[in-house]
C-alpha cells in the first residue's frame, strides 16, 4: 500500500479540514512533518491509526474530535486515508459521530465511530468484519507495530519475546496465509475423518476400529496439551531462573567482598601476632645484650680519649715486687750476699715506691678493663645485626598492616546491607528450580514418549481402516482423506523450510542494518534471531548475548533503539508487503553519532517514508543530509492561542522536482 | 697483689629509682633489675649524665650482676674517669646508672616506653 494523501477533519489537534499530500516517486519517498512539541506529531500517527484500526481500547471517543469544534457544536472527525494497493484505488474513512439521533449532551456513550472503505470508487463491502478483515489483509493489526512506530519507545522490540518475533515474522513475510491455509486443511482432514468413520461405524468390524481410534486419538490430544504446558512451564522456570541468577550475580560480588574481608581480617591477625612476637624478639635480645652492644658503641666513641693510655706499652713488673722478690733471694741480682741491714733498706725503699706502685697499677687495671670490652665486639656486632633485623621486619608489617587495615575499611562501606539469609533464600530458589526443571523435563518426555506410542496406534489404526474391506462409498472416503492428507503435509514441510528460510533472510537483512548504524562496530558482529525466534547480540568474540528486560549488561538505550530500528528495517526489507513506514521521532534520544547514520537510513527503511519530527531534532545538517529524498515537508503550527490545539497546516516545502 | 678495682661481690648496689626499676620489671621490659642498671650506666655515660647524692634502695649484690655485662660496664667508666679504688668506681658506676635512670625515665614520660632503639 502506498498513500497518496492522508485528510483529517476537526480529528485530535488537527481543526477544519488539514490535508496532507503524501504522493512520491522513485527518488524522493520520504515526507517530513515538522512540528514543535504539543502541536499534532503524534496526532498524526494516531489518525492512521485510527483510521486503520479503530480506537484502542479505553479510548474516550470525545476525546478524538478537536476540543475546539466540539465546544462550537460539530461532533464529528474523520480522518480518510487514499491510498493505493495492488492497483487497486483505496479511500479508507473511519468517522466518529453522533449514534443515531442522540439528543442532550454528547459524551462517549452516544457517539460511535464507523470504517468505509472504497476500492476504486465502490464500496464492495458493506460487512464490519470484510472490511477488518480486508484492512488486517494489507496490514494486519498485529503487525502494524512493525510499519507504524514510536520513534522514542522504540527500545522496547529488542526485548520481546522469541514468540512476538515469530508471529511478527509469519504475519508480514505472507506465511501466516499458510498458517490458515494448514489450519483449514487440518479442519477438512478432521471433517473427511468423520465422514469416513461415519460410513464405517455403519460396520461392526469398522465401528469397533473408529471407536478404538476416536479413544487413541483423543489420548494423543490429551499428550499433546500435556507437552505444551510443559513448555511452557519450562519456559517460565528458564526465565525465572534468569532472573534469580541475575540477583545472585549481585550479591555474589558482595559475598566475594566479605570473603576478602575475612581473609584480610586473618592477615592482620596474623601480623599482629607477628609484631608482638618481634617486639619480644626485640625485647630478649635487649636484656641478653643490651649492655654489650651500647658497650661496644660506646666503646668506639670513646677510645680516642685514652688512645694514650690503650698505646702505651706495659711496662715490666713494678719495682716493689721486684724488691720483694729480692728479699727472699740468698743473693743480690749484683752478687751480693743479702744481709739483713740489706733485706731492712730493701724494705724502707719498698715503703717509699708503695704509691708509685699502686699508681701503675691503676693504669694497668684500667688499661685491661678497658681492653677488655674489645673482647665482647664481635658478638655485640652479630647481636645489633640481628636487632637492626627485627625492627627491619617491624617497620615492614607495620606498613603491610596499615595497607591491608585500611582495605578493610574500603570494604566495610561497600558490604553494607548485604543480606546473607537473602543470598541463601535464593541460592535455595535456584536450586528447588533446577530441580523442578528435571522433573518437568522428564514429565514432558514421557507425555512425548506417550504420544510418540499413541501416534504409532492411530498410524495403525488408520492402516486397518484403510484396508478394511467395504464399499466404494467408504474408499472414496479415505482416498479424500489420503489427499488432504498429502496437501496438508507439504504444506507444513513448505511452511517450515519458509519459515527457516525468512528467518535467515530477516537475520542477515537486520545485522547487515544493523552494522551500518551502530557506533560499535568494534564490540558488535551481528544480530541473530534462534531457531526459537529469540533476539540475540553476537559480541566480538563470537559469544551470543541475549536482551532481557532488567540485565546489568544490556546494551544502552540508544544502541538498543539502532537494535530495534534495524530489526524493523530487516524485516520490511524481506516482506513481499508493501507499507509506508510511519515513525514519530525516529532521531529523538540519538547521541550524534547515531543521528547521523539513522538520518542517512531513512530512505532505505521502506517504499515509502512518513515521519514526524520536531526542528530541533533534525538540525540544518541533517536536513541537507535527507533532502535529495524528501518530497515534500510540511510545517505544522498550533493557531489557537487558547487552551486547546487548532493546529494547521502553516507552511509546505515541495521538493519533488516532478 | 690484689686487684685495686675488684669490686666487692657482697657490696649492695644502690639507687634512687628503685620505683622504676620495679616498674620495668612489671612491664616485663627487663628479667632482673642488674640488667637495666649496666644498660641505664651507659646511657649515663653516653648522655654525659650523672647523678650524685644517696642512693637510698639496694638494686642486688655486686655479685648478681651478669659478669660480661659488668665487665663492659666498668671497662666504660674507666674510659670517662680514673677512681683511685673499686669503691670509688662503683660509686662512679651507680652515679652514671641513675644519671641514665633520669633519661630513661623522661623518654618513659615522653613515649610511654623506653626507646632501646634510640641508644643501639
Amino acid at each position: 500500500m502506498i498513500i497518496n494523501k492522508i485528510k483529517f477533519h476537526n480529528f485530535m489537534a488537527y481543526y477544519g479540514e488539514v490535508e496532507f499530500d503524501l504522493s512520491i516517486d522513485e527518488q524522493r519517498n520520504v515526507t517530513i512533518i515538522y512540528a514543535p512539541n504539543d502541536v499534532g506529531k503524534t496526532c498524526f500517527f494516531n489518525g492512521i491509526m485510527f483510521c486503520l484500526y479503530g480506537p484502542s481500547k479505553g479510548t474516550d471517543l470525545t476525546d478524538l474530535i478537536n476540543k475546539n469544534a466540539f465546544q462550537e457544536g460539530k461532533y464529528e472527525a474523520y480522518v480518510s486515508i487514499f491510498a493505493e494497493h495492488q492497483g487497486n484505488e483505496l479511500n479508507i474513512t473511519r468517522t466518529v459521530k453522533k449514534r443515531g439521533m442522540a439528543v442532550g449532551e454528547v459524551t462517549s456513550q452516544n457517539l460511535d465511530h464507523q470504517l468505509r472503505i472504497w476500492k476504486n470508487g465502490e464500496e464492495p463491502w458493506d460487512d464490519n468484519q470484510e472490511t477488518y478483515d480486508y484492512i488486517n489483509s494489507i496490514i494486519h493489526k498485529d503487525a502494524a507495530k512493525y510499519f507504524f512506530f514510536d520513534g522514542e519507545k522504540i527500545e522496547t522490540y529488542n526485548i520481546a519475546s522469541g514468540a512476538d518475533y515469530k508471529d511478527a515474522i509469519l504475519r508480514i513475510l505472507g506465511i501466516k496465509e499458510i498458517e490458515f491455509a494448514i489450519d483449514d486443511f487440518k479442519r477438512l482432514i478432521k471433517e473427511y475423518e468423520k465422514e469416513r468413520d461415519v460410513i464405517l461405524s455403519k460396520e461392526n468390524e469398522g465401528n469397533e476400529l473408529v471407536q478404538q481410534k476416536n479413544m487413541v486419538m483423543e489420548s494423543v490430544e490429551s499428550y499433546e496439551t500435556d507437552v505444551t504446558a510443559c513448555d511452557q512451564e519450562l519456559k517460565d522456570i528458564q526465565a525465572r531462573i534468569v532472573k534469580l541468577e541475575e540477583q545472585l550475580k549481585e550479591n555474589e560480588a558482595i559475598k566475594q567482598k566479605i570473603e576478602e574481608r575475612q581473609k584480610i581480617r586473618e592477615q592482620i591477625k596474623q601480623l599482629k601476632l607477628d609484631q608482638n612476637r618481634i617486639e619480644e624478639d626485640k625485647l630478649k635480645l635487649f636484656r641478653e645484650n643490651g649492655t654489650l652492644i651500647l658497650g661496644s658503641i660506646l666503646a668506639n666513641d670513646l677510645k680516642p680519649t685514652v688512645a694514650d693510655l690503650i698505646t702505651e706499652p706495659n711496662s715490666i713488673l713494678p719495682s716493689r715486687d721486684f724488691i720483694q722478690q729480692l728479699l727472699e733471694e740468698t743473693h743480690c741480682v749484683c752478687g751480693t750476699e743479702m744481709t739483713d741491714l740489706l733485706r731492712g733498706n730493701l724494705q724502707k725503699t719498698i715503703g717509699t715506691l708503695a704509691e708509685k706502685d699502686l699508681e701503675w697499677q691503676r693504669k694497668s687495671e684500667r688499661k685491661r678493663a678497658i681492653q677488655g670490652v674489645d673482647i665482647f665486639s664481635n658478638h655485640s656486632e652479630r647481636a645489633k645485626v640481628a636487632y637492626d633485623e627485627l625492627c627491619k621486619n617491624k617497620v615492614r608489617i607495620n606498613r603491610e598492616l596499615n595497607e591491608l587495615e585500611a582495605r578493610e575499611i574500603e570494604l566495610r562501606s561497600d558490604v553494607g546491607n548485604y543480606n546473607e539469609a537473602a543470598v541463601q533464600r535464593l541460592a535455595e530458589e535456584i536450586a528447588r528450580l533446577e530441580e523442578k526443571n528435571k522433573e518437568v523435563e522428564k514429565k514432558k518426555i514421557t507425555y512425548e514418549v506417550n504420544r510418540d506410542i499413541k501416534r504409532s496406534e492411530l498410524t495403525e489404526l488408520e492402516k486397518k481402516i484403510a484396508k478394511h474391506n467395504v464399499s466404494r462409498e467408504k474408499d472414496e472416503a479415505e482416498k479424500k482423506l489420503v489427499y488432504c492428507r498429502s496437501v496438508y503435509n507439504a504444506l507444513v514441510e513448505y511452511q517450515d523450510t519458509l519459515i527457516e528460510e525468512k528467518r535467515k533472510e530477516v537475520e542477515n537483512n537486520s545485522s547487515h542494518i544493523f552494522l551500518q548504524l551502530t557506533n560499535k562496530r568494534n564490540k558488535y558482529k551481528s544480530l541473530k534471531l534462534s531457531d526459537t525466534y529469540e533476539l540475540l547480540l553476537e559480541q566480538s568474540d563470537g559469544s551470543l548475548y541475549r536482551i532481557e528486560r532488567g540485565r546489568s549488561l544490556n546494551p544502552s538505550t540508544g544502541q538498543s533503539k539502532i537494535i530495534s530500528l534495524s530489526y524493523i528495517a530487516g524485516i520490511n526489507k524481506s516482506t513481499n508487503a508493501v507499507a509506508p513506514v510511519i515513525i514519530d521521532n525516529p532521531v529523538g534520544l540519538f547521541s550524534e553519532e547515531h543521528r547521523e547514520r539513522v538520518v542517512s537510513y531513512l530512505p532505505n527503511f521502506g517504499k515509502q517514508v512518513i515521519f514526524m519530527v520536531t526542528g530541533a531534532d533534525l538540525g540544518a545538517e541533517y536536513r541537507r543530509m535527507i533532502e535529495p529524498y524528501v518530497s515534500r515537508a510540511y510545517y505544522l503550527e498550533d493557531q489557537s492561542d487558547l487552551t486547546w490545539n487548532k493546529t494547521r497546516i502553516a507552511r509546505v516545502e515541495e521538493l519533488n522536482t516532478v | 697483689m690484689s686487684e685495686i678495682y675488684q669490686l666487692n661481690e657482697m657490696r649492695k648496689v644502690g639507687t634512687k629509682y628503685i620505683h622504676f626499676y620495679r616498674r620495668m620489671k612489671d612491664q616485663k621490659i627487663i628479667d632482673h633489675m642488674h640488667q637495666l642498671f649496666t644498660y641505664a650506666c651507659l646511657v649515663g655515660v653516653k648522655e654525659d649524665k650523672r647523678s650524685e647524692g644517696s642512693k637510698t634502695d639496694d638494686i642486688c649484690n655486686v655479685g648478681n650482676i651478669d659478669k660480661n655485662n659488668l665487665e663492659v660496664a666498668k671497662g666504660i667508666v674507666l674510659m670517662k674517669c680514673e677512681p683511685t679504688n673499686a669503691d670509688e668506681l662503683l660509686k662512679e658506676i651507680e652515679s652514671y646508672a641513675d644519671g641514665g635512670i633520669e633519661v630513661l625515665m623522661r623518654d618513659f614520660e615522653n613515649e610511654g616506653t623506653i626507646r632501646l632503639d634510640k641508644y643501639i
